[in-house]
């Protein structure tokens, strides 16, 4: 395989169509019908699908073979973009420039590469420095000592200066995680844990992964473009175009933010953290004047300790402001740990029509079922449950889903392929979401139950299923199985005053 | 004397009115025929309405059909009146109307031809054939102890006698506009 399809990563695709994101990342915006090129040519499996936009990656989500089919490109891969309007039959399209890894940084792997490392003990604390490179023999600047951080007379460590030949493939290849320090496979380019940037990776990973598949509609001689097309089908791809140019200036001004404006106070007059020292002004009370000059002074210092009063109440209000933010920022962790994984917001603002929007409400309830409800067989629950659980537990911070737009997202399961989940219609008339054989299962629990212990009523039956089912049944969901067996005639009910008994019709013929 | 019920007279759900119209003529069918079984069990022609039977010599309660004291259930009297009505349908059962009292019922756990052919035959028998007899004499008379329709009661005799009216095979005599004897021939 080439090298220009080192830019492409396999991405992780839950079982509701939506990709899994890593740990601080957060999703931007959400493109539908997008189709990708490689270089110039199109990629042939990759023709229709989400083109999903967050904080650390571009995210292919195809529309027929998700599992399969998604790939995702590294925002820190991309140096440039550019956009190409539509003209009559060429769709509207984004080009995305690669920063070249394969001419600098590659060579430094190449096998059998030896590096000089230079070695001696600090005069001072006496700990031993190592260096990847060749002293300057006649250079009088010797860097400073790792430990104290003295800078040290060559003289004075003459001695103790070894120059060592290494192999660079015995010296040790880990991967350590700058933020979480966790050491990766030296191959990974985004640290496994919290999904951090690793440094080291850089020169690494040269080769394709072999999970990613690329079909070209032609082939190219070279194979070694380091540019990629998005090309969109339906939409003019303008407001995706702006927001990840937004995107990438956020991560170049991120990696820069450590090296430029650090500690100043102010920049261009504008002070960056306006605190007014109250005693400074205070202190000038006490002088002692008579006359206009001293009304006039103290209405000066009047004014002067109103502006210090309201000052005060205003850094008060953003330190409250910040303090808020924070506690917000920890509900949210905790939440985040309880699920243990980026959850992708689904939010109103970023789609532009609403269905597409409800298409993506159905994938998440479509997640939100499977891995929330769904017990070892299957679930059924009502629209109305599901309404309230999902809203509280979902949508809370990113605006609740009216009841019309739940259905309506439910009757989209079929059209997504997602066809595990089907929306039913009990006895009639009360509509649940239900997991395709799990109706069946649960009437024969039920018959069975009711065939075993005679008798039984609706409170026994929920208990029963859900304690040794390990299961959430509802008891709504219950009482409309139950009424179906009835109306089927393989249960017959004893009406009493305590409620309602079940027994399995062994008499009379259906 | 004990009371043979038949197992669904234990089972609870026959005493609740289903849902499932299949399952309901089912049921109304059970009840029919228990009713039918116990009638003929007791030899009991008429009974009340609330379907109580008690012994004619001591006044003791027989059985209460609608009541299951074993299992503690009963029938609404909603449901009663449905077994009733279902089985006035089939004439299985009869609204007695002339009877004194309109909560009798006639249960025919025989039919009324039936019947008629029993009485005709036992006056070929017995040689009463061209006599005039009087209802007791057919219904209470103590010859008859070994006869099938010995203590059925005059109203429900009436009925079988009208029914031999029809075949032409007996005259009915009124004394006072009440009817006091029967010729059959």
């Amino acid at each position: 395989m080439s090298a220009g399809f080192i830019y492409w990563h396999p991405v992780e695709i839950a079982g509701s169509g939506q990709p899994i994101l890593r740990e601080n990342e957060r999703d931007i915006y959400v493109e539908q019908s997008v189709g990708l090129y490689h270089g110039k040519t199109k990629i042939l499996n990759k023709q229709k699908g989400r083109l999903y936009l967050t904080s650390q990656r571009i995210i292919y989500v195809d529309e027929l073979a998700p599992k399969k089919e998604s790939v995702c490109i590294e925002n820190d891969d991309i140096m440039n973009v550019e956009y190409s309007s539509k003209f009559l039959k060429r769709s509207a399209k984004i080009i995305l420039f690669f920063k070249e890894l394969s001419q600098n940084e590659a060579p430094i792997e190449e096998k059998g590469k030896q590096v000089h490392t230079t070695q001696w003990n600090c005069p001072i604390c006496g700990v031993e420095n190592r260096i990847y490179s060749t002293l300057d023999s006649n250079g009088l600047n010797m860097p400073p000592c790792g430990s104290c951080g003295v800078e040290v007379d060559r003289d004075m460590v003459q001695n103790s200066i070894k120059t060592v030949v290494e192999d660079l493939e015995e010296t040790p290849k880990e991967n350590i995680c700058p933020v979480c320090t966790f050491i990766n496979h030296p191959q990974i380019r985004n640290c496994e844990i919290c999904g951090a940037r690793l440094k080291q990776s850089r020169r690494t990973s040269k080769v394709k992964d072999s999970r990613v598949r690329i079909l070209l509609e032609e082939k190219t001689p070279s194979g070694e473009e380091s540019f990629a097309q998005l090309s969109f089908r339906k939409t003019d791809g303008a407001l995706f175009y702006e927001t990840l140019v937004k995107q990438l200036q956020e991560i170049s001004r991120k990696e820069s933010k450590h090296l430029f404006n650090q500690n100043v106070l102010s920049v261009n007059g504008v002070p960056t953290d306006p605190v007014i020292d109250p005693d400074l002004v205070l202190s000038n009370n006490d002088i002692n004047l008579i006359g206009i000059t001293a009304l006039e002074k103290n209405k000066e210092q009047q004014l002067l300790k109103n502006n210090i009063v309201m000052s005060n109440a205003l850094s008060d209000l953003n330190k409250l402001m910040a303090l808020a933010e924070d506690i917000e920022k920890m509900y949210q962790g905790n939440r985040k740990s309880k699920s243990n994984e980026s959850i992708l917001l689904v939010d109103r603002e970023k789609y532009l029509n609403k269905n597409v929007f409800l298409e993506e409400i159905a994938r998440e309830l479509y997640g939100f079922v499977d891995s929330e409800l769904r017990g070892d067989s299957g679930i059924i629950v009502t629209l109305v449950d599901l309404f309230a659980l999902y809203n509280k537990s979902v949508r809370i911070g990113t605006g609740l889903i009216s009841p019309e737009e739940m259905r309506e997202a439910c009757e989209k399961f079929e059209k997504l392929g997602l066809n595990d989940l089907k929306l039913i219609k009990i006895n009639g008339r009360v509509l649940c979401l239900a997991f395709q054989d799990s109706f069946d299962h649960i009437r024969t629990k039920v018959l069975q139950l009711a065939t075993m212990r005679p008798g039984v009523d609706i409170l026994q039956i929920t208990t029963e299923l859900n304690v040794y089912e390990k299961n959430n049944w509802s008891m709504g969901v219950i009482s409309e199985v139950l009424q179906y067996c009835v109306a089927e005639g393989n249960l017959v009910m004893d009406e009493q005053i305590s409620g309602t008994n079940y027994y399995f019709n062994s008499y009379w013929k259906v | 004397m004990t009371l043979e019920t038949p197992q669904i007279y234990k089972f609870p759900p026959l005493y609740t009115p289903q849902t499932n119209k299949l399952i309901r003529k089912q049921q109304l069918q059970t009840w029919e025929s228990i009713i039918l079984q116990t009638c003929a069990q007791l030899s009991k022609w008429c009974i009340n309405k609330n379907g109580k039977i008690y012994d004619q010599s001591t006044g003791e309660l027989l059985i209460s059909i609608f009541e299951n004291p074993e299992i503690q259930r009963a029938c609404s009297l909603e449901f009663q009146q449905e077994i009733w009505a279902y089985m006035l349908q089939n004439e299985t059962a009869l609204q007695l109307k002339e009877s004194e009292d309109s909560n009798m019922i006639a249960i025919f756990w025989e039919s009324l031809d039936s019947w008629s052919s029993t009485i005709l035959e036992w006056c070929e028998t017995s040689g009463k054939l061209n006599q005039v007899i009087t209802i007791y004499e057919i219904c209470e008379s103590d010859e008859n102890t070994n006869c099938k329709f010995y203590g059925m009661p005059s109203s429900f005799c009436l009925l079988v006698l009208h029914r031999l009216v029809d075949r032409n095979r007996a005259t009915l005599l009124k004394d006072q506009g009440k009817i006091v004897g029967v010729k059959i021939v």
